[in-house]
């Protein structure tokens, strides 16, 4: 009769058979560790240990069990680390959770996959994949102009009110047709106060060969629920890659409407290439500008760099990036590092 | 007893775990947990007029989510050496913990040992008036939807002592015939702070089970604030009856709270659920339980009670899709009953 609480509180619940269930857990994560001068706009250098600057450090863990049919669930939790200081990352997507990575439960089949919890938004995916430093939060142009790391322009220093994934979500993906693939996103504000509002976002996919192209629309909601989603606003962002073998070429729009809101409407672009030098190395550059509407604000940022592959799993890198905003010094940033996934 | 095992694929745990103790020793680390999302629009019975609705996508209403480490050590001549640490978090937001000020390892952060003897555990662990209360009901520890741990903890719940209890020593007798005892422990540690204790004894044969567990909480450990002074006890009779088309379930309960910082809390409550779990097929089953919670204050009976009716669907042994109905009413002047619906899936590892 007592059995171990957990066992006799799943034969409460569940109809379970007397056989096991096996299920394997998937441990994976990235670490990236760099040295160098780091610089904000208008701010000072630091020579600095620091982490993730490529991409953020993080473990993760995930699994997946066939249900048949062709359905399948599979669920991820995975955190950030700072492997610099030892800390964890919280991430304002998860207003500062542990699991701030990801956390969440998905059923996929011929129908697509749907997801519930805390999962990418469109958004970060388009902005990650059509700029040659993919998600790296301090090379990348796109992602510092869309998350705002030093830009120094703007009253809440980034142009987008929510973050690289959405907590509370309901997400559907749906397979892919003919090279075309479409996601919605839905976030209640999980309020009953006035001027509370939901988020939602859609974006479409086309790809065919070395041509790849995404739209996505964004309504940013806001809650007092949490701290994930600040502010209202629409954003309509437009990329496009092309490969030509010898260079990927890579473009980006971004336009956001602050509607009523005390902030500044803005305007985002972004040009990049990342060109193959040898097997395991590449060059990567990419401009990116972020303009005001109404002040003519900008803040430019131009990052070159050069990432050689020492196994399919880890690899070195040296990068400079170079961040000039309106009435503000300009910023230098040199770094060498190291990356590694496991 | 169902055993989830699980091997790690990352090289590095698998040298972590070889390296435990010397290389006598065998053990296995299983890393496990339980995962639950839903999304529904809910709502408490509320003050007449107020808007109490909420759409959220929420975690753990049917099985508070979680993630754990748990280890065997076999000693030999019957003796094992286990170690349990479980961690909560919210799926919807990826908060670690069941609120922000719960501790990391609330769930569970043990160490015990079991033989012969039985078994004997020390550290964080549940204690038995939440085990009882989950075991006789159809919706077992659902803090989301369960008539009787909804009126026992959180909100409506008179209890202070949550469903675990740190500094903490437990010891359960053999099995002898059906028969089970058990013994608890959760130690002040201070002069300010006095111990809780409680008791668990039940009976099974066949299709019929019965169990009663009485505990005082006379301190509090975190997250829960320390009682200033005072005690609280429980007392939960619970029994359950599975005829095969249909398991049925009873409880019957008394809070009693003394000196108590709050003179509402020193009210006698009493609370009863009846509940039935019915299979569908080999895969569903049909969940009802009805539970009413009466606190006996100066000003007159004020009852609460919270019907739930719910559909569970086995996709797997690991993974099930549930819907819920549930409604909760209080009989005071100017509330109206609240309604509640909600789908969800779940999943272990």
């Amino acid at each position: 009769m007592f059995a171990k609480k957990n066992v006799v509180a799943v034969a409460a619940l569940l109809a379970l058979a007397a056989g096991a269930a096996q299920a394997q857990v998937k441990v994976y994560g990235y670490v990236d560790l760099s040295v160098g001068s780091f610089e904000a706009a208008g701010g000072e250098s630091t020579t600095q240990v620091s982490s993730g600057n490529m991409m953020t450090s993080f473990i993760g863990f995930s699994g997946s069990e066939d249900l048949g049919g062709g359905l399948k669930a599979e669920f991820t939790l995975e955190t950030f680390i700072a492997p610099d200081s030892g800390q964890f990352l919280a991430n304002n997507a998860s207003a500062g959770g542990f699991w701030g990575r990801g956390s969440n439960i998905a059923l996929s089949g011929g129908f697509g996959k749907v997801a519930l919890g805390q999962y990418d938004t469109p958004l970060f995916i388009s902005g990650l994949s059509y700029n040659p430093f993919g998600s790296s939060m301090f090379f990348s142009p796109t992602m510092r102009h869309y998350y705002g790391l030093g830009t120094g322009v703007g009253a809440t220093g980034r142009a987008l009110t929510t973050d690289t994934g959405w907590v509370n979500s309901v997400t559907y993906e749906t397979p892919v047709f003919g090279g075309f693939s479409a996601m919605a996103q839905w976030s209640p504000s999980e309020s009953s106060t006035d001027g509370e509002a939901d988020s939602f976002t859609v974006s479409a996919a086309y790809n065919a060969g070395p041509l790849s192209l995404m739209a996505v629309y964004a309504d940013h909601g806001v809650t007092d629920a949490n701290a994930a989603y600040l502010g209202e606003q629409q954003v309509f962002a437009l990329n496009g890659s092309y490969d030509f073998g010898a260079a990927k070429l890579f473009l980006q729009y971004t336009g956001v409407d602050n509607g009523d809101r005390d902030l500044e409407d803005s305007a985002m672009y972004q040009i990049g290439a990342s060109v193959p030098v040898s097997e395991a190395g590449k060059f990567l550059v990419s401009y990116g500008q972020l303009k005001l509407d109404d002040s003519d604000l900008k803040n430019k940022i131009f990052s070159i760099g050069y990432d050689h592959a020492l196994s399919k799993r880890s690899g070195v890198y040296a990068a400079f990036t170079s961040e000039r905003a309106t009435d503000l010094s300009t910023a230098n940033t040199f770094a060498v590092g190291v990356r590694h996934s496991f | 007893m169902s055993e989830f095992k699980q091997k790690m694929l990352s090289a590095a745990c698998l040298a972590m775990m070889s390296v435990a103790g010397g290389a006598q020793a065998q053990s296995s680390v299983t890393l496990y947990g339980i995962l639950d999302l839903s999304v529904g629009s809910f709502e408490n019975a509320h003050l007449e007029g107020v808007d109490a609705r909420l759409t959220q996508v929420e975690s753990g209403k049917m099985t508070t989510s979680f993630f754990g480490f748990r280890g065997v050590e076999d000693l030999g001549n019957g003796l094992k050496a286990l170690f349990t640490l479980e961690s909560f978090m919210r799926m919807d937001t990826g908060a670690q913990g069941r609120n922000n000020s719960d501790v990391f390892w609330a769930r569970n952060a043990n160490v015990g040992l079991a033989g012969d003897f039985g078994k004997v555990v020390l550290g964080r662990m549940d204690n038995f008036l939440y085990q009882q209360a989950l075991m006789f009901n159809p919706f077992g520890g659902s803090f989301g939807f369960s008539p009787t741990i909804r009126l026992t903890y959180g909100a409506f719940g008179p209890d202070k002592g949550d469903s675990g209890w740190s500094n903490s020593i437990a010891y359960y007798m053999p099995n002898l015939s059906g028969f089970s005892f058990a013994g608890q422990v959760q130690l002040g540690e201070s002069e300010t702070e006095d111990d809780s204790a409680g008791l668990m004894a039940g009976y099974t044969s066949g299709p019929f089970a019965i169990g009663l567990g009485y505990q005082t909480v006379r301190s509090a450990e975190l997250p829960k604030p320390n009682l200033a002074s005072g005690k609280q006890s429980f007392t939960l009779l619970g029994t359950s009856y599975d005829l095969g088309m249909v398991k049925l379930f009873g409880q019957m309960g008394q809070y009693q709270g003394k000196g108590l910082a709050a003179a509402v809390d020193n009210t006698k409550t009493k609370i009863y659920q009846l509940g039935a779990a019915v299979p569908v097929g080999t895969s569903g089953k049909v969940l009802a339980s009805y539970g009413r919670q009466t606190k006996e204050l100066v000003g007159g009976d004020v009852k609460h009670t919270i019907l739930t009716l719910g559909y569970d669907h086995n996709l797997s042994k690991r993974t099930d899709v549930y819907t819920v109905y549930m409604r909760d009413d209080d009989n005071r002047a100017n509330f109206e009953a609240g309604n509640t619906i909600a789908f969800g899936i779940r999943h272990r590892f």
